[in-house]
């Protein structure tokens, strides 16, 4: 195994196999990868902040198996940041916290391409500080039709005074966030809620969406997973890499972004690659920031 | 003879074993339609349901009952059934020829082309007999585990083979026990000229179906225009952005 040694902010690093491909049909070796993720650390680190992360690793590249981890790995560096948190039946568990870039590097080095978390940071895990409508098209539709659902649920959130703002899965589909940052706001109240719109939606536009999880309603429509919005689960993190046969990024798009793109009719133009994800952040800034501070009230709820 | 044949077997009389393939002269070309979901469109599938319990009852838990009166049964398993079973054969047995016009059209049933087999000689001899003498052999065989009486009978240089009714299935006139209406000859005179202003030659093709013909037309349009079940819908329904608002602040409220 091959090692190197770095040191960032004081902290020393060893990372191995730097050469390895792990996206072999594009060519992306894991020092790629880190400097991909050191890259875009200032981006996305404040939406790792103080979240229960569970790693997603491809030790043998995204073409091989893959193994979530939720408990943060013992063989751990002592100054890895941890959270404890209760999980089902009471047990205890220690989870890793991407709060610095040495973490974020430590935990890249340990092949977790796609970085998922939690809706609520650990300080508050029954709080939610965002909303999301997860867009999954089944089998026959795809990420033209999430965003045409997109940007109906744009247009009526915004009616009812509520921002909303967009990030692309990084696989076939879109996210759609709206930013609470209120500690009144419960899990309750986002499932509640989303779970009201998808069915709406649903209703009103039978042949383009189902608020449905079984396939055979999927078909050729978009689910809106609004089940997303609960303590137990994470969703994928905005600038995360996902593991696909190129180096994706689940990349924020502003609306005008979103609509000039779909209006071109070609999927693969809403696909952001790494590269492109960077130079978008750099010149445009975090287009997620509104997520970290903007306050947002339910009406009616 | 294009197209697959769907059976094999010998015709067998005297000392005539002629092999032939059957192929079936009957296409059903009706239009159909599935069964869906009217709210999703999603395919329906038939379930045989319990008329106590109300609830599906699959396949394995299934059995075969005669009912003898009402709500008596007599229970038969699939092996007693196999013993009902006629025993496998390729024979196609020819046991009297009648006169053609004999046989009543009412036992008319399925028609099978038969397509000489390898060493059919004598084929071309018996359709040129058969069409010679008006004739047609009465026979009966089994095919995939049914016996069959049929007529064979030849048109042009083929034979073909008519699957008759049984005795029993047909419902005799007798038995329907009509009126009967005296005729008189000049009644019958007044019947036959009309006939014949009216006769010409048999020509089918004249008269199309024109409920299915219509069927047809509509669905073709839809597919051309209107969206249908079938289409993946790719159009938004115009539904009014204010409606939507409207039901779902309605649903909000209702769940505060």
């Amino acid at each position: 195994m091959s090692r190197t040694f770095v040191e960032i902010a004081g902290k020393r690093l060893s990372l191995s196999n730097l050469e390895k491909d792990l996206y072999p049909s594009y060519g992306f070796t894991k020092a790629h990868i880190l400097e991909y993720y050191r890259r875009i650390a200032p981006f996305i680190l404040p939406h790792l902040k103080d979240r229960a992360l569970t790693l997603k690793r491809y030790p043998d590249g995204v073409e091989k198996e893959y193994f979530f981890e939720k408990r943060c790995p013992s063989h751990r560096p002592d100054w890895v940041k941890t959270a404890e948190l209760r999980h089902n039946e009471g047990e205890k568990m220690k989870v890793c916290l991407i709060n610095n870039l040495e973490m974020l590097i430590w935990v890249e080095n340990l092949a977790s391409l796609e970085l998922h978390v939690p809706l609520a940071r650990t300080g508050s895990p029954e709080t939610p500080d965002s909303m999301v409508f997860d867009l999954d098209p089944g089998d026959g539709a795809d990420i033209l039709d999430c965003a045409k659902v997109a940007f109906i649920l744009r247009d009526l959130l915004s009616k009812l005074k509520l921002m909303s703002y967009v990030k692309t899965s990084g696989k076939k589909g879109l996210h759609v966030y709206v930013p609470l940052n209120r500690k009144e706001t419960t899990f309750e109240d986002t499932k509640k809620f989303s779970k009201v719109v998808a069915e709406v939606m649903q209703k009103n536009y039978p042949d383009l969406v189902t608020a449905k999880m079984a396939k055979e309603y999927r078909k050729a429509k978009v689910f809106i997973n609004w089940a997303q919005n609960d303590s137990k689960k994470t969703m994928v993190c905005v600038y995360s890499l996902r593991a696909r046969e190129k180096p994706i990024v689940s990349c924020p798009l502003e609306w005008k972004e979103l609509e000039r793109l779909a209006g071109q009719g070609a999927p693969e133009k809403l696909q952001v690659l790494h590269s492109e994800a960077v130079s978008r952040a750099e010149k445009q800034g975090d287009l997620f920031r509104a997520l970290l501070v903007k306050k947002q009230k339910f009406p009616y709820l | 003879m294009a197209g697959k044949a769907i059976w094999k077997g010998y015709i067998n009389f005297g000392e005539v074993n002629l092999p032939v393939k059957l192929h079936t002269a009957i296409k059903e070309e009706r239009v159909q339609f599935h069964l869906l979901h009217r709210r999703d469109h999603v395919k329906l599938r038939q379930q045989m349901i319990c008329a106590y319990e109300k609830k599906p009852v699959p396949l394995e838990a299934q059995v075969r009952g005669f009912e003898v009166e009402e709500g008596k049964y007599i229970i038969v398993d699939p092996a007693e059934l196999e013993q009902a079973e006629p025993e496998s054969s390729r024979i196609i047995e020819v046991h009297d020829f009648v006169k053609t016009e004999q046989i009543d059209p009412v036992f008319l049933e399925h028609v099978y082309y038969l397509e000489p087999d390898v060493n059919a000689k004598g084929y071309n001899a018996l359709a040129g007999a058969l069409i010679e003498m008006n004739a047609a052999g009465i026979c009966t065989w089994t095919m995939r585990k049914r016996t069959y009486l049929g007529a064979l009978q030849a048109s042009g240089n083929i034979l073909r083979l008519t699957a008759l009714r049984h005795t029993d299935e047909v419902i005799s006139v007798k038995s329907l026990k009509l009126r009967k209406i005296p005729l008189s000859e000049k009644e019958l005179k007044i019947g036959s000229d009309l006939i014949n202003q009216l006769t010409a030659p048999f020509q089918p093709h004249k008269f199309e179906d024109e409920h299915q013909k219509k069927l047809r037309n509509l669905i073709d349009k839809k597919a051309r225009g209107e969206k249908i079940a079938i289409l993946r819908p790719r159009r938004l329904k115009p539904t009014a952005p204010d409606k939507l608002l409207q039901t779902l602040e309605v649903s909000l409220k209702k769940v505060a």
